[in-house]
């Protein structure tokens, strides 16, 4: 069982891990509709009157700023939009007993389990792992046969 | 109580790490900091090795560039077993930058000088090298001494016609003539795809298709009937359709900044894999500038004093005298410490304080040996003869203008002479004026101006007027030549080696490069 969050935004976060595991990335108001209804909120003493949908925004603001979330897209029907996790962010899995569980380590256990490359791939498919800026990657390429560009000129 | 168990299976990650510079796109050839010949093989070997461990669904890999790292790459691959392996050039033929190079010479141990193995360049020779073991490269040569960059792009050349003529299974496909404009669009593109693949991959979505790339080229060799080697036909390109899983990029390892200074319209000089006429004997009197303080200033310095091809036949006259070679010896154990210390630590440590300890080292080891009037006299009579206009040979020099107060990365065989002719000179120099001036021809004299820079230039006559400063005083001096070496090494800003070190898409001051570590001398074949 997941642990519980101390606050709203981590109760946002997981909500929007949750949707983004499920491939339904939840609009601010399907948020604040889940955070309205949680018996988490009330069970720690918070009343969901005083969560207006305002509120909401600038907590998921902040979340986005931090590159824990993005936005996904625009609802197609209303046009609000949708959230999902952050690009280089993966929330952390929590195991047994609210314990983080152990890692598979080594190669296997990847988002393609037993490919015998998953953890090796994930670093070096990664776009900011270990790579160069966009800036800086574009420049190299671009002076790539350097000797041909000279005579180009 | 269950306990679960992982099998964990350690793979090697190095050369993965510090060569990668976009999502599933990797470079062997700029910005690295060990670029002997040795050093290209050795590294993309290792590179596709653990690329095939880290990997193990690795089927398709397109290498960017037919040079010695990426024809060793595309080997290697195949070697390994990777299906598909794809090398795209822009030139006509593999090995280009080398070929016609008959001035520059390449081998693969030569400045591993003082080491007991520097004087066999055969690669990877075992007999000589027992602790090299059961050793392979994909590029294989013979040849005791170094042999010219063109020589060496002929005999690999024939090695490799030689395979596909006879019709070794698994060779790379090599596609040269492409347009290279295409392939830079395609690498862009593919680190796009692969860095959204990677994130979808990540949140467990389905992934886009990967990119392909598509362009017309001409297959390398073009052979005859006979199965041998004719010229490339422009007119007869085919269609190449390749999604590679990696890409290498191999096509080059920065721009050269061979421009006297940063002044539009300054001074530009003459590349390095270029042939000169430094070796060319003096017929008259010539003042040469050379302005760098790494190994292509160096190395020139010590073409145009002694007129050797390289810096083995120096050694090879100063060991000639008995004497001398025992007092070189001498110094040996502690000219290699300081030689391994400078590595590692520079492998370690970024900046040039490594530079400056192991230059200044070197310095004093010179100064001792220059008390030596045997060395000395035998250090001299490398030196070729100027051919002054004035009796005394006052208008005949080679003046080395290094920006910093010591030589900047060298090889210790490079550093080590150049300062051992300093020294020699300045003893020479020092007990000459104590007796009468000799009428006998003078040497080219070598003059080192450490701490200047050039900041302008312009034609005086036949010669140039180079405006000099002394960068700790800001004092100008004007210095006439004959002929002006610009040997500043690649162009900082044109390389990369500033990988990021974070997860977040925010932009960070702190970056890092992992490729300074030593590379070894050779890969073990079964590793």
């Amino acid at each position: 069982m997941a642990s519980r969050p101390r606050t709203v935004g981590g109760f946002l976060l997981q909500l929007i891990r949750e949707g983004t595991d499920n491939g339904h990335f939840p609009t601010e108001e399907e948020l604040f509709e889940k955070i309205r209804m949680s018996r988490w909120l009330h069970g720690y003493g918070f009343y969901s009157e005083f969560l207006e949908l305002d509120g909401l925004g600038p907590i998921l603001e902040e979340l986005r700023d931090l590159g824990l979330i993005k936005q996904a897209r625009l609802q197609e029907d209303t046009g609000f939009a949708q959230w999902e996790v952050g690009d280089s962010w993966k929330p952390p899995r929590h195991g047994d007993n609210d314990r983080p569980p152990v890692p598979p380590g080594g190669n296997a256990g990847g988002p393609e389990e037993g490919d015998g490359g998953g953890g090796m791939r994930e670093v070096i498919s990664h776009p900011l792992l270990f790579a160069l800026d966009t800036d800086d990657f574009d420049e190299l390429v671009d002076n790539l046969f350097p000797e041909d560009e000279k005579n180009d000129r | 109580m269950t306990v679960k168990t992982h099998t964990v299976e350690p793979v090697d990650s190095l050369s993965l790490l510090s060569l990668k510079v976009a999502s599933n796109v990797f470079d062997v050839s700029s910005g690295v900091h060990h670029l002997s010949i040795r050093d290209q093989i050795v590294r993309a070997r290792m590179l596709v090795r653990d690329l095939k461990q880290g990997d193990k669904k690795v089927r398709r890999i397109l290498i960017v560039g037919a040079g010695v790292a990426g024809m060793s790459a595309a080997l290697t691959a195949c070697e390994l077993g990777i299906e598909e392996v794809v090398v795209v050039e822009a030139k006509d033929e593999p090995l280009a930058l080398m070929r016609g190079v008959t001035k520059r010479h390449v081998g693969p141990y030569m400045y591993e000088w003082p080491s007991p193995f520097y004087d066999n360049q055969t690669y990877p020779e075992e007999e000589d090298k027992a602790w090299l073991g059961n050793y392979s490269s994909p590029l294989c040569w013979d040849s005791k001494l170094p042999l010219s960059a063109n020589a060496l792009a002929l005999a690999l050349e024939d090695d490799l016609v030689e395979e596909y003529a006879n019709g070794v299974t698994h060779l790379p496909e090599i596609y040269v003539c492409a347009h290279r404009h295409t392939i830079k669009k395609f690498v862009k593109d593919f680190a796009k795809r692969e860095a959204s693949n990677s994130l979808l991959r990540l949140q467990k979505h389905a992934q886009l298709r990967s990119e392909t790339l598509r362009l017309s080229a001409n297959e390398w060799p073009a052979l005859n009937a006979l199965g041998k080697k004719v010229p490339i036909n422009p007119c007869a390109q085919i269609s190449l359709d390749f999604a590679p899983q990696y890409v290498i990029l191999a096509a080059g390892m920065g721009e050269e900044n061979i421009r006297l200074t940063e002044t539009p319209g300054s001074y530009s000089g003459i590349s390095f894999w270029a042939n000169d006429d430094l070796l060319s004997p003096p017929k008259e009197a010539r003042r040469i500038a050379i302005f760098g303080g790494g190994d292509g200033a160096l190395q020139d310095v010590l073409r145009v004093l002694t007129g050797f091809e390289h810096p083995l036949k120096f050694i090879e006259h100063l060991e000639r005298k008995q004497s001398v070679k025992r007092a070189l010896e001498s110094v040996t154990p502690l000219l290699l410490s300081v030689e391994r210390q400078s590595r590692q630590f520079s492998g370690w440590t970024k900046g040039h304080f490594g530079y400056s300890r192991v230059d200044n080292h070197c310095r004093k080891i010179a100064a001792r040996l220059a008390k030596n009037v045997r060395v000395v006299r035998h250090v001299l009579k490398a030196i070729r003869l100027s051919k002054s206009t004035t009796p005394f040979g006052d208008d005949t020099e080679v003046a080395l203008f290094v920006r910093e107060h010591y030589f900047d990365k060298a090889y210790l065989l490079n550093r080590f002479l150049v300062h051992l002719i300093d020294a020699c000179f300045r003893e020479h120099q020092r007990t000459r004026s104590k007796k009468s001036k000799s009428t006998r021809p003078t040497k080219i004299p070598l003059r080192i101006f450490w701490g200047h820079k050039a900041i302008g230039s312009a034609p005086y006559g036949r010669r140039f007027n180079i405006l000099v400063e002394n960068i700790q005083t800001n004092a100008n001096m004007n210095y006439e030549a004959d002929h002006i070496v610009v040997r500043y090494g690649i162009t900082k800003d044109t390389v990369p080696g500033k990988q990021m070190i974070q997860v977040s898409p925010k932009s960070s001051a702190q970056r890092t490069t992992l490729c300074r570590v030593e590379l070894p001398f050779a890969v073990p074949s079964n590793a």
